[in-house]
């Protein structure tokens, strides 16, 4: 019996070794110390518009697809420095919309707003509550859309 | 009173609001690193994603990558100081480790500590951890399953040691 060109293809590949899968090769982590996880947990499920996968005294962890990110925040009191600049690059404005409706819909104070002709947010910056600034935006002239 | 035109998904389907830069996802983290020099920081990162810097300037460099998905730019001068926590890269397989280990070691980066299966913040996993120039920690790991004992992290793993919990 023939198999599918498909098939053959995963055949092809050896099983993987982690205990997680996830869309991409490989994936992009981070993990933020922070003094108050409880506290600061609001603005990053706001901002990743989901609960945390995990979540238990002075942890939290984000399994994200888009964007590709395994996100953690750990209480770290003693060196939780809040300098962090981060940010998400997307793929097209409506995404930007999108995550600017649920950030000003949570109440969340935007510190930074760059908009197009028409008046659509290009690019956005907000701040956790410890003082991480995540930026998103779209590069809609590469070269001059500085991020 | 104004009134708000909403824009339809149609509308924004025009190239006037797409992405000028390709990336094969629908998004990807950014990084903003604040280096006090650039040029030692930089070269630290071409040999991590074995890739030069899609954009460079005087107190910039950018890299942008497909795999892992990442927008990373390093400032120079812009209030440089040390990050809390860690940056990571998530692999598939524990033979990719080895790879990041090799690269690194070959262009006389050191690995500061290697782990095998140890268990670390609710999960088990095989890992190597480094420093860029500055200090910046970073794990290339694989997570290898769930860490179900009471205990958050082991007694080994480089997080414990930074004092979590």
């Amino acid at each position: 019996m023939t198999t599918s060109i498909w098939q053959q293809s995963q055949q092809s590949k050896p099983p993987i070794d982690s205990a997680v899968d996830f869309p991409t090769p490989s994936r992009f982590h981070v993990a933020l110390n922070v003094v108050d996880v409880e506290l600061i947990l609001p603005f990053y499920q706001t901002l990743f518009g989901k609960q945390p996968d995990t979540h238990s005294d002075g942890y939290a962890k984000f399994d994200l697809k888009e964007p590709p990110m395994l996100f953690s925040l750990n209480r770290v009191v003693h060196n939780a420095k809040g300098n962090g600049d981060f940010g998400v690059q997307l793929n097209n404005v409506h995404q930007i919309v999108e995550m600017s409706d649920r950030i000003k819909s949570a109440g969340m104070e935007v510190l930074e707003q760059d908009t197009i002709d028409d008046g659509t947010v290009r690019k956005l910056t907000v701040m956790d509550s410890e003082g991480n600034r995540w930026t998103l935006f779209v590069v809609l002239n590469a070269g001059t859309d500085e991020e | 009173m104004q009134t708000q035109t909403v824009k339809s998904t149609e509308q924004f389907a025009d190239s006037s609001y797409r992405s000028a830069v390709h990336f094969c996802t629908q998004s990807r983290p950014h990084i903003r690193l604040a280096v006090p020099k650039l040029e030692q920081v930089s070269a630290f990162y071409e040999v991590l994603f074995n890739q030069s810097p899609s954009q460079q300037g005087e107190d910039y460099v950018r890299f942008e990558l497909e795999n892992p998905p990442l927008h990373l730019t390093l400032v120079e001068g812009f209030d440089a100081q040390p990050r809390d926590g860690h940056f990571g890269i998530q692999l598939k397989y524990t033979a990719e480790i080895k790879e990041f280990q090799d690269r690194l070691e070959k262009n006389n980066y050191k690995v500061d500590l290697e782990e095998t299966e140890t268990a670390c913040c609710f999960s088990v996993g095989s890992r190597v951890w480094f420093t860029d120039p500055i200090g910046t920690l970073w794990e290339a790991y694989v997570l290898i399953g769930e860490n179900t004992s009471e205990v958050r992290c082991g007694p080994t793993c480089a997080c414990e040691a930074e004092g979590c919990g």
